[in-house]
Protein backbone atom coordinates (compact mmCIF):
# COMPACT_ATOMS: atom_id res chain seq x y z
CA UNK A 1 0.00 0.00 0.00
CA UNK A 2 1.49 3.32 -1.06
CA UNK A 3 0.83 6.08 1.47
CA UNK A 4 -0.54 9.31 0.06
CA UNK A 5 1.42 12.48 0.82
CA UNK A 6 -0.02 14.24 3.84
CA UNK A 7 -1.66 17.58 3.09
CA UNK A 8 -0.12 20.56 4.74
CA UNK A 9 -2.63 22.59 6.76
CA UNK A 10 -3.60 25.96 5.33
CA UNK A 11 -2.66 27.87 8.46
CA UNK A 12 -1.21 27.26 11.85
CA UNK A 13 -3.73 25.66 14.19
CA UNK A 14 -3.43 28.51 16.66
CA UNK A 15 -4.07 31.09 13.96
CA UNK A 16 -7.06 29.21 12.56
CA UNK A 17 -8.58 28.77 15.98
CA UNK A 18 -8.04 32.41 16.86
CA UNK A 19 -9.54 33.52 13.55
CA UNK A 20 -12.69 31.49 14.18
CA UNK A 21 -12.95 32.90 17.70
CA UNK A 22 -12.44 36.45 16.45
CA UNK A 23 -15.23 35.92 13.93
CA UNK A 24 -17.67 34.95 16.68
CA UNK A 25 -16.61 37.87 18.86
CA UNK A 26 -17.07 40.29 15.96
CA UNK A 27 -20.65 39.09 15.70
CA UNK A 28 -21.07 39.50 19.46
CA UNK A 29 -20.04 43.14 19.31
CA UNK A 30 -22.10 43.65 16.19
CA UNK A 31 -25.13 42.50 18.15
CA UNK A 32 -24.29 44.87 20.99
CA UNK A 33 -23.87 47.80 18.62
CA UNK A 34 -27.07 47.02 16.76
CA UNK A 35 -29.12 46.81 19.93
CA UNK A 36 -27.60 50.04 21.23
CA UNK A 37 -28.31 51.78 17.95
CA UNK A 38 -31.92 50.70 17.96
CA UNK A 39 -32.50 51.82 21.54
CA UNK A 40 -30.88 55.18 20.87
CA UNK A 41 -32.66 55.82 17.59
CA UNK A 42 -36.07 54.78 18.85
CA UNK A 43 -35.88 57.02 21.91
CA UNK A 44 -38.31 59.89 22.00
CA UNK A 45 -36.94 63.30 20.99
CA UNK A 46 -35.16 64.84 23.97
CA UNK A 47 -35.07 61.56 25.86
CA UNK A 48 -31.57 60.60 24.73
CA UNK A 49 -29.19 60.80 26.43
CA UNK A 50 -31.28 60.00 29.51
CA UNK A 51 -32.00 62.92 31.76
CA UNK A 52 -29.79 63.20 34.82
CA UNK A 53 -27.03 61.00 33.43
CA UNK A 54 -23.48 62.30 32.92
CA UNK A 55 -22.23 62.88 29.42
CA UNK A 56 -19.72 60.33 28.22
CA UNK A 57 -16.15 61.74 28.00
CA UNK A 58 -15.76 61.64 24.24
CA UNK A 59 -12.79 64.01 24.08
CA UNK A 60 -10.89 62.53 27.01
CA UNK A 61 -11.26 59.00 25.62
CA UNK A 62 -9.49 60.11 22.45
CA UNK A 63 -6.18 59.77 24.29
CA UNK A 64 -7.03 56.22 25.35
CA UNK A 65 -8.05 55.40 21.80
CA UNK A 66 -4.80 56.81 20.43
CA UNK A 67 -2.82 54.70 22.89
CA UNK A 68 -4.64 51.54 21.85
CA UNK A 69 -4.15 52.27 18.16
CA UNK A 70 -0.47 52.94 18.81
CA UNK A 71 -0.20 49.56 20.53
CA UNK A 72 -1.59 47.94 17.40
CA UNK A 73 1.02 49.67 15.27
CA UNK A 74 3.78 48.67 17.69
CA UNK A 75 2.70 45.05 17.58
CA UNK A 76 2.56 45.12 13.81
CA UNK A 77 6.14 46.33 13.71
CA UNK A 78 7.04 43.63 16.22
CA UNK A 79 5.55 41.04 13.90
CA UNK A 80 7.64 42.29 11.00
CA UNK A 81 10.82 42.26 13.11
CA UNK A 82 10.06 38.78 14.41
CA UNK A 83 10.03 37.38 10.90
CA UNK A 84 13.11 39.33 9.92
CA UNK A 85 16.80 38.42 10.20
CA UNK A 86 16.98 39.63 13.80
CA UNK A 87 13.94 38.46 15.76
CA UNK A 88 15.33 39.94 18.97
CA UNK A 89 14.33 43.37 17.69
CA UNK A 90 10.73 42.38 18.22
CA UNK A 91 11.10 42.33 21.99
CA UNK A 92 11.10 46.07 22.44
CA UNK A 93 8.17 46.63 20.13
CA UNK A 94 6.19 43.90 21.83
CA UNK A 95 6.91 45.43 25.20
CA UNK A 96 5.77 48.80 23.87
CA UNK A 97 2.51 47.28 22.68
CA UNK A 98 2.04 45.73 26.12
CA UNK A 99 2.62 49.01 27.91
CA UNK A 100 0.29 50.96 25.64
CA UNK A 101 -2.41 48.32 25.97
CA UNK A 102 -2.10 48.32 29.72
CA UNK A 103 -2.33 52.12 29.71
CA UNK A 104 -5.57 51.88 27.75
CA UNK A 105 -7.13 49.45 30.19
CA UNK A 106 -6.04 51.45 33.22
CA UNK A 107 -7.25 54.72 31.72
CA UNK A 108 -10.60 53.17 30.92
CA UNK A 109 -10.81 51.91 34.47
CA UNK A 110 -10.18 55.39 35.81
CA UNK A 111 -12.84 56.71 33.48
CA UNK A 112 -15.30 54.15 34.79
CA UNK A 113 -14.65 55.21 38.37
CA UNK A 114 -15.31 58.82 37.46
CA UNK A 115 -18.57 57.92 35.72
CA UNK A 116 -19.70 55.78 38.62
CA UNK A 117 -19.13 58.70 40.99
CA UNK A 118 -21.19 60.90 38.68
CA UNK A 119 -24.13 58.51 38.82
CA UNK A 120 -23.82 56.43 35.65
CA UNK A 121 -24.22 52.83 36.77
CA UNK A 122 -25.28 49.56 35.20
CA UNK A 123 -28.85 50.09 36.43
CA UNK A 124 -29.17 53.84 36.35
CA UNK A 125 -30.41 54.01 32.75
CA UNK A 126 -30.33 52.29 29.39
CA UNK A 127 -27.23 54.32 28.57
CA UNK A 128 -25.49 52.97 31.65
CA UNK A 129 -26.55 49.40 30.91
CA UNK A 130 -25.30 49.50 27.37
CA UNK A 131 -22.15 51.46 28.19
CA UNK A 132 -20.90 49.08 30.85
CA UNK A 133 -21.95 45.99 28.90
CA UNK A 134 -20.30 47.01 25.65
CA UNK A 135 -17.23 48.72 27.02
CA UNK A 136 -16.92 46.12 29.74
CA UNK A 137 -16.96 43.29 27.22
CA UNK A 138 -14.24 45.05 25.27
CA UNK A 139 -12.21 45.61 28.43
CA UNK A 140 -12.48 41.91 29.23
CA UNK A 141 -11.17 41.04 25.79
CA UNK A 142 -8.39 43.59 26.20
CA UNK A 143 -7.35 42.06 29.52
CA UNK A 144 -7.18 38.58 28.02
CA UNK A 145 -5.23 39.94 25.05
CA UNK A 146 -2.76 41.60 27.42
CA UNK A 147 -2.33 38.35 29.30
CA UNK A 148 -1.69 36.38 26.10
CA UNK A 149 0.70 39.02 24.83
CA UNK A 150 2.60 39.03 28.11
CA UNK A 151 2.96 35.24 27.97
CA UNK A 152 4.13 35.47 24.35
CA UNK A 153 6.63 38.16 25.29
CA UNK A 154 8.00 35.98 28.05
CA UNK A 155 8.35 33.09 25.62
CA UNK A 156 10.04 35.44 23.17
CA UNK A 157 12.59 36.44 25.77
CA UNK A 158 13.29 32.77 26.42
CA UNK A 159 13.59 32.02 22.71
CA UNK A 160 10.65 29.63 22.76
CA UNK A 161 8.08 31.65 20.85
CA UNK A 162 6.96 30.12 17.56
CA UNK A 163 5.73 32.08 14.57
CA UNK A 164 2.31 30.49 14.72
CA UNK A 165 1.75 31.28 18.36
CA UNK A 166 2.90 34.88 17.95
CA UNK A 167 0.66 35.28 14.91
CA UNK A 168 -2.34 34.05 16.86
CA UNK A 169 -1.64 36.47 19.70
CA UNK A 170 -1.18 39.32 17.26
CA UNK A 171 -4.43 38.45 15.48
CA UNK A 172 -6.38 38.65 18.70
CA UNK A 173 -4.67 41.93 19.61
CA UNK A 174 -5.56 43.42 16.22
CA UNK A 175 -9.18 42.45 16.80
CA UNK A 176 -9.21 44.22 20.19
CA UNK A 177 -7.57 47.30 18.67
CA UNK A 178 -9.70 47.54 15.54
CA UNK A 179 -13.07 46.92 17.18
CA UNK A 180 -12.53 49.71 19.71
CA UNK A 181 -12.84 52.70 17.31
CA UNK A 182 -16.21 51.34 16.16
CA UNK A 183 -17.43 51.01 19.73
CA UNK A 184 -15.97 54.39 20.65
CA UNK A 185 -17.68 56.14 17.79
CA UNK A 186 -21.07 54.47 18.29
CA UNK A 187 -21.25 54.58 22.07
CA UNK A 188 -19.42 57.72 23.13
CA UNK A 189 -20.62 60.06 20.43
CA UNK B 1 -44.79 6.22 -17.96
CA UNK B 2 -45.38 4.46 -14.62
CA UNK B 3 -48.50 4.90 -12.55
CA UNK B 4 -46.48 4.98 -9.31
CA UNK B 5 -44.62 8.11 -10.33
CA UNK B 6 -46.59 9.97 -12.98
CA UNK B 7 -44.98 12.96 -14.64
CA UNK B 8 -45.70 16.30 -13.06
CA UNK B 9 -47.71 17.49 -16.02
CA UNK B 10 -50.24 14.76 -15.51
CA UNK B 11 -50.74 15.90 -11.90
CA UNK B 12 -51.80 19.34 -13.02
CA UNK B 13 -48.53 21.00 -11.95
CA UNK B 14 -46.41 22.35 -14.72
CA UNK B 15 -42.67 21.90 -14.26
CA UNK B 16 -42.22 25.50 -15.25
CA UNK B 17 -44.50 26.69 -12.46
CA UNK B 18 -42.66 24.61 -9.88
CA UNK B 19 -39.25 25.84 -10.92
CA UNK B 20 -40.44 29.42 -11.11
CA UNK B 21 -42.11 29.40 -7.70
CA UNK B 22 -39.12 30.79 -5.76
CA UNK B 23 -38.74 33.60 -8.25
CA UNK B 24 -42.45 34.35 -8.12
CA UNK B 25 -42.44 34.41 -4.33
CA UNK B 26 -39.44 36.72 -4.25
CA UNK B 27 -41.04 39.07 -6.78
CA UNK B 28 -44.23 39.15 -4.73
CA UNK B 29 -42.36 40.00 -1.55
CA UNK B 30 -40.31 42.70 -3.20
CA UNK B 31 -43.28 44.22 -4.96
CA UNK B 32 -45.48 44.21 -1.89
CA UNK B 33 -43.30 45.25 1.05
CA UNK B 34 -46.22 45.99 3.30
CA UNK B 35 -47.44 42.42 2.94
CA UNK B 36 -43.99 41.09 3.88
CA UNK B 37 -43.66 43.11 7.10
CA UNK B 38 -44.46 40.55 9.76
CA UNK B 39 -42.34 42.03 12.55
CA UNK B 40 -44.36 44.15 14.97
CA UNK B 41 -41.26 46.01 16.03
CA UNK B 42 -40.19 46.89 12.51
CA UNK B 43 -43.62 48.13 11.52
CA UNK B 44 -44.49 49.56 14.91
CA UNK B 45 -45.98 52.95 15.45
CA UNK B 46 -42.76 54.68 16.52
CA UNK B 47 -42.32 56.33 13.18
CA UNK B 48 -39.95 56.13 10.25
CA UNK B 49 -36.88 56.67 12.46
CA UNK B 50 -37.58 53.49 14.40
CA UNK B 51 -38.28 51.54 11.24
CA UNK B 52 -35.04 52.78 9.72
CA UNK B 53 -33.15 51.78 12.85
CA UNK B 54 -34.57 48.26 12.81
CA UNK B 55 -34.04 47.77 9.12
CA UNK B 56 -30.51 49.16 9.34
CA UNK B 57 -29.64 46.86 12.19
CA UNK B 58 -31.12 43.88 10.36
CA UNK B 59 -29.19 44.68 7.22
CA UNK B 60 -26.00 45.18 9.22
CA UNK B 61 -26.31 41.89 11.11
CA UNK B 62 -27.16 40.05 7.91
CA UNK B 63 -24.44 41.46 5.70
CA UNK B 64 -21.62 41.51 8.24
CA UNK B 65 -21.04 37.73 8.49
CA UNK B 66 -21.50 37.31 4.77
CA UNK B 67 -19.04 40.09 4.14
CA UNK B 68 -16.49 38.64 6.53
CA UNK B 69 -16.72 35.18 5.01
CA UNK B 70 -16.63 36.56 1.48
CA UNK B 71 -13.64 38.76 2.28
CA UNK B 72 -11.85 35.79 3.77
CA UNK B 73 -12.48 33.64 0.72
CA UNK B 74 -11.45 36.46 -1.59
CA UNK B 75 -8.25 37.00 0.36
CA UNK B 76 -7.40 33.31 0.20
CA UNK B 77 -7.97 33.20 -3.53
CA UNK B 78 -5.90 36.32 -4.16
CA UNK B 79 -2.67 35.32 -2.50
CA UNK B 80 -3.70 34.58 1.03
CA UNK B 81 -2.61 30.98 0.72
CA UNK B 82 0.85 32.03 -0.43
CA UNK B 83 1.12 34.55 2.38
CA UNK B 84 0.18 31.91 4.93
CA UNK B 85 2.68 29.48 3.45
CA UNK B 86 5.45 32.12 3.62
CA UNK B 87 4.45 33.26 7.08
CA UNK B 88 4.57 29.79 8.55
CA UNK B 89 7.51 28.20 6.81
CA UNK B 90 8.68 26.85 10.11
CA UNK B 91 5.24 26.07 11.47
CA UNK B 92 5.23 23.59 14.28
CA UNK B 93 1.69 22.40 13.63
CA UNK B 94 2.74 20.10 10.79
CA UNK B 95 5.57 17.63 11.01
CA UNK B 96 6.26 15.37 8.03
CA UNK B 97 6.67 11.68 8.84
CA UNK B 98 10.30 10.57 8.98
CA UNK B 99 9.67 7.40 7.00
CA UNK B 100 6.64 5.79 5.47
CA UNK B 101 4.83 3.40 7.81
CA UNK B 102 5.56 -0.27 7.12
CA UNK B 103 2.68 -2.45 6.06
CA UNK B 104 2.00 -5.05 8.76
CA UNK B 105 -1.35 -6.35 7.63
CA UNK B 106 -4.89 -5.08 7.57
CA UNK B 107 -5.08 -3.93 11.20
CA UNK B 108 -2.11 -1.63 11.00
CA UNK B 109 -2.49 -0.56 7.41
CA UNK B 110 -2.26 3.23 6.96
CA UNK B 111 -5.59 4.93 6.57
CA UNK B 112 -4.57 7.29 3.79
CA UNK B 113 -3.31 4.94 1.14
CA UNK B 114 -4.15 3.55 -2.26
CA UNK B 115 -3.77 -0.07 -3.27
CA UNK B 116 -0.82 -0.89 -5.45
CA UNK B 117 -1.50 -2.13 -8.92
CA UNK B 118 -1.83 -5.87 -9.12
CA UNK B 119 1.40 -7.13 -10.65
CA UNK B 120 0.96 -8.67 -14.05
CA UNK B 121 1.30 -12.42 -14.32
CA UNK B 122 4.78 -13.46 -15.50
CA UNK B 123 5.00 -14.16 -19.20
CA UNK B 124 6.23 -17.40 -20.72
CA UNK B 125 9.75 -15.90 -21.25
CA UNK B 126 10.32 -15.48 -17.52
CA UNK B 127 9.62 -19.14 -16.80
CA UNK B 128 12.75 -21.12 -16.55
Amino acid sequence: MTPLPLRRPLADNAVLGTALFVFTEVMLFAGFISAFGIVRDTALPGAWPPVGQPRLPFERTMLNTAALLASGVALWVAGRRFRGPSPAQARGWTAAALVLGAFFVLAQGAEWLALLRQGLTLRSSQLGSFFYTIVGAHALHALVAILFLALAWRAMLAGRLTAGRFAAVRLFWYFVVLVWPVLYWRVYR
Amino acid sequence: MSRANPPMRSRGISRRVVSASPALATALIVASPTLAHACASCTGGDGPRAQAAFLGATAFMTLLPLGLIGAGILWLRRGGREWLAREFDDRDAWTPPEKPPESRGTASAPIRSVPDRVPAAPGPASRS
